[in-house]
C-alpha cells in the first residue's frame, strides 16, 4: 500500500509541477465553462455543469493517461522503474490514484465556478447519480487516453490528444449542451462517445430516468477504445521488453 | 503469521494421535511394524534425493531441527488424514487406484496457494508415491515415516541453499528477429564478488544487463537472479540497478525519486545530502551519475548492476563511488558493473568479462587477463575484442 501513495505522490508532483498539464486541466475547463457555458446557462444550469465537469474528466484522460503516458513509455527512468520490485498492479493503482485526485480537483474547480455564477443547484441523490455517471462514463475516455499513449509517438501524443479532446467534447455537445449544435454536427452527435456520456449525465442531473440504451453503448466504446489499448500494450511490450 | 503458527503446530501434534486413531481400510494386509518404519525411511531419503535440485547441503542449527520436528509432525498427521480417513471412506467405492489419484490430486490441490505450481508438482510426486506405498504394503505406519522423513529431509536440506549463485547465464541466447545479439552464454557469478563487464559498443552489454534486471526474457536459455527468475518482482527485492542514461523525470526532486528507490540513507554516501531539495532537471552531469548510483543501492540490495557508473565522473567523485562499491562488496555483496574503463576494471573487479559480438571471449581475474596475453589489460582487451 505504501509502495502505491510513494508512486502515486511522485506521479502527481510530477505533473503538477508541469504548467502545461496543470493549466490543460485544471484551468482549460473553467475558461472554456466562461466562454460558451455561461451565455447558455439558462434554463438548464445544472445540464452545463455536468457536462463540463465531464469535459474536466475528459482532459485527465487524455493528458495524463495520454500524452504523459506517450512521452514517459520510452523512456530509460520507466525502464528502470519496472526493474523496481513492486508488482505490476502497483503502478496501474498509482497512475489511477494519481488521476483520481486530479480528476476530483479538476472537477471541483468547474463546479465551483458553476455553483457560484449559475443559479445550477442539485439534491443529494442528484449529486450521488452525477458523481456516478461521471466515474463509470469516464472508463472509455480513460482506456482512449491509454490508447493514444500506446499508439502516438512523444511528440505527436499532445496534438493528436488536443484536436481529440476538442473534437468529441464539442461533437458530443458537453460545450454548449445537446440542444445547440450547429445542424450537420447535431446529425452525427448522437453516434460520438462523449454524446453517449452526456446523455448518462444529463437524466442524473435533471431527474429523469437514465436510459440502457447509452449504457450500452459506452460499454461498446469502452471495448473498443480498451481493445485498441490492449493491442498497442502488447505491440509497445513486444517492441521493448521482449 | 501466528495463526499459521498455531495451526501447524497444532496439525503437528494431531498427527501421532490421528495415526492411531485413523479408520484404515488398508488396501491389503499391513506389513509388519519393524519392516514397514525402516521401509517407510527409505522411501522418504529415495525421494527427497530424488526430487532434490544440486547436492543440498544438510543445515543443523536449533531452529532447522525444531522446525524439521514440527514437519514430521505434519507429514504424519497429512498421512493419516488423507491415506487412512479419507482413503477409508473413498476405497471401497472408487477401488485402490482410483482412491490413491483422487487423495494425491487432493492432498497437492490444498498446496497450491502455498507453493505455486512448480510446487503443487512435486506434491503431486510425493503424494503419489506415498499412495503407491500404502497400496504396496497397506501399512499407513509406511507412508506416514515416509513422509515424515521425506519432510525434515526437505526442511534441512532446503535452509542450506542459499549459498548458491548470485545470478547465471544458462545457455542464454538473444537474438532480435534474425539479429543475433547474444549467443551460448554461459556466467556464473559467486555472491560477494565484483564482476566487470568490458566490451566494445554493440558488443551485447546492454542487452546482458536488460536480461539480468528481467527488463527482458532470453530467446534460449535461462537467466537466473538467486535461484529465481529476475522477471517476477520478488526476485528483484535483492537487485539494484542504475538507470541507463541517467534518465530522471526532470520535474522531481532528488528526494523523490531516492523515495521511490526505496529510501535517502544512501545520499551521504554519494555526496547528495546538500542536494536533496534540488530537481533532477537541475542537476549536472556528474550529480546526475552519483543520483543514478545512490538508487541502485538504496534498498540495501544483495546485487547491485551498474551501467557505466563513473563515466563523466570528476576524480574525487570517482574515487569516492569507488569506495562505495567496494564497501558493498566488502559487505558480501555482489556487483555486476558495465565500463568502458579499464583501469576501472583492474581497480575493483575480482572477475573480468569480456565480451565481443555477443561471445564470452574471456573471463578471468585482471592479472589472469594479463598473464594470459603477456600484455598489460588495454593491449590483451584489444587483442580480445579484435580476435
Amino acid at each position: 500500500m505504501s509502495a502505491v501513495l510513494v508512486h502515486a505522490r511522485a506521479q502527481m508532483l510530477e505533473l503538477v509541477r508541469f504548467p502545461g498539464f496543470t493549466v490543460g486541466t485544471l484551468a482549460f475547463p473553467s475558461i472554456l465553462f466562461a466562454l460558451f457555458g455561461l451565455p447558455r446557462a439558462g434554463a438548464h444550469p445544472e445540464i452545463l455543469l455536468a457536462s463540463y465537469a465531464a469535459f474536466g474528466v475528459l482532459g485527465v484522460g487524455f493528458f495524463q493517461f495520454g500524452v504523459s503516458g506517450a512521452i514517459e513509455r520510452g523512456t530509460p527512468w520507466q525502464a528502470w522503474v519496472r526493474t523496481l520490485p513492486i508488482r505490476p498492479l502497483v503502478r496501474i493503482a498509482a497512475r489511477l490514484l494519481a488521476a483520481l485526485v486530479f480528476t476530483i480537483a479538476s472537477v471541483a474547480v468547474v463546479v465551483c465556478l458553476a455553483l457560484s455564477t449559475t443559479s445550477a443547484s442539485l439534491s443529494t441523490s442528484e449529486w450521488a447519480r452525477m458523481i456516478a455517471a461521471l466515474l463509470a462514463g469516464s472508463i472509455p475516455f480513460v482506456l482512449l487516453g491509454l490508447a493514444i499513449a500506446y499508439w502516438a509517438s512523444p511528440k505527436s501524443a499532445l496534438p493528436v490528444a488536443n484536436i481529440l479532446y476538442m473534437l468529441l467534447a464539442y461533437a458530443g455537445g458537453l460545450w454548449t449542451g445537446p440542444g445547440d449544435l450547429p445542424h450537420g454536427i447535431a446529425a452525427v452527435s448522437p453516434y460520438t462517445p462523449a454524446r453517449q456520456w452526456g446523455d448518462v449525465l444529463w437524466p442524473a442531473v435533471t431527474g429523469a430516468p437514465w436510459r440502457a440504451s447509452h449504457w450500452l453503448l459506452l460499454a461498446a466504446y469502452a471495448l473498443a477504445f480498451g481493445a485498441l489499448a490492449a493491442w498497442g500494450l502488447a505491440r509497445d511490450e513486444l517492441q521493448r521488453f521482449r | 503469521m501466528n495463526r499459521t503458527l498455531t495451526s501447524v503446530s497444532l496439525v503437528a501434534l494431531l498427527g501421532p494421535s490421528l495415526l492411531l486413531l485413523a479408520p484404515t481400510a488398508p488396501p491389503r494386509v499391513p506389513i509388519a511394524t519393524i519392516s514397514a518404519a525402516p521401509l517407510g525411511l527409505l522411501a522418504g531419503v529415495v525421494l527427497f534425493a530424488g526430487l532434490a535440485r544440486g547436492r543440498p547441503q544438510m543445515l543443523l542449527t536449533p531452529l532447522a531441527i525444531a522446525t524439521a520436528l514440527v514437519v514430521a509432525g505434519v507429514g504424519i498427521s497429512e498421512e493419516a488424514i488423507w491415506r487412512a480417513f479419507a482413503f477409508g471412506r473413498l476405497a471401497p467405492v472408487t477401488g485402490a487406484g482410483a482412491a490413491i489419484a483422487i487423495t494425491t490430486a487432493a492432498f497437492a490441490a490444498t498446496h497450491v496457494p502455498a507453493f505455486r505450481i512448480r510446487g503443487a508438482a512435486v506434491q503431486l510426486a510425493t503424494g503419489l508415491v506415498f499412495g503407491t506405498l500404502f497400496a504396496l504394503t497397506g501399512s499407513l505406519l509406511a507412508c506416514a515415516v515416509a513422509h515424515a522423513g521425506y519432510n525434515v529431509l526437505a526442511v534441512l536440506g532446503r535452509r542450506a541453499s542459499p549459498a548458491s549463485a548470485a545470478f547465471s547465464f544458462r545457455g542464454v541466447e538473444k537474438r532480435f528477429g534474425d539479429r543475433v545479439v547474444l549467443s551460448s552464454l554461459d556466467l556464473t557469478a559467486d555472491q560477494g564478488i565484483l564482476v566487470a563487464l568490458l566490451g566494445p559498443n554493440g558488443a551485447g552489454k546492454t542487452t546482458l544487463v536488460s536480461l539480468l534486471l528481467g527488463l527482458r526474457r532470453p530467446s534460449a536459455g535461462e537467466v537466473r537472479v538467486f535461484d529465481g527468475d529476475p522477471r517476477e518482482w520478488r526476485t528483484r527485492r535483492r537487485l539494484g540497478a542504475t538507470p541507463q542514461e541517467m534518465g530522471f523525470p526532470p520535474t522531481l526532486r532528488v528526494c523523490e525519486v531516492l523515495d521511490i528507490a526505496g529510501g535517502r540513507d544512501g545520499a551521504e554516501a554519494f555526496g547528495l545530502s546538500d542536494l536533496l531539495n534540488r530537481q533532477t532537471g537541475a542537476l549536472s552531469g556528474g550529480q546526475r551519475r552519483r543520483l543514478a548510483l545512490a538508487i541502485a543501492f538504496a534498498r540495501e540490495p544483495d546485487l547491485v548492476v551498474l551501467d557505466e557508473p563513473t563515466t563523466g565522473l570528476d576524480i574525487e567523485a570517482r574515487r569516492n563511488a569507488w569506495d562505495a562499491i567496494r564497501r558493498f562488496a566488502a559487505g558480501g555483496g555482489t556487483v555486476l558493473l558495465t565500463t568502458h574503463h579499464l583501469e576501472e576494471a583492474q581497480a575493483l573487479a575480482d572477475r573480468v568479462v569480456v565480451l565481443a559480438a555477443g561471445r564470452i571471449v574471456a573471463d578471468g581475474s585482471p592479472t589472469e587477463l594479463e598473464t594470459c596475453a603477456g600484455a598489460d589489460l588495454e593491449t590483451a582487451f584489444l587483442r580480445l575484442v579484435r580476435a
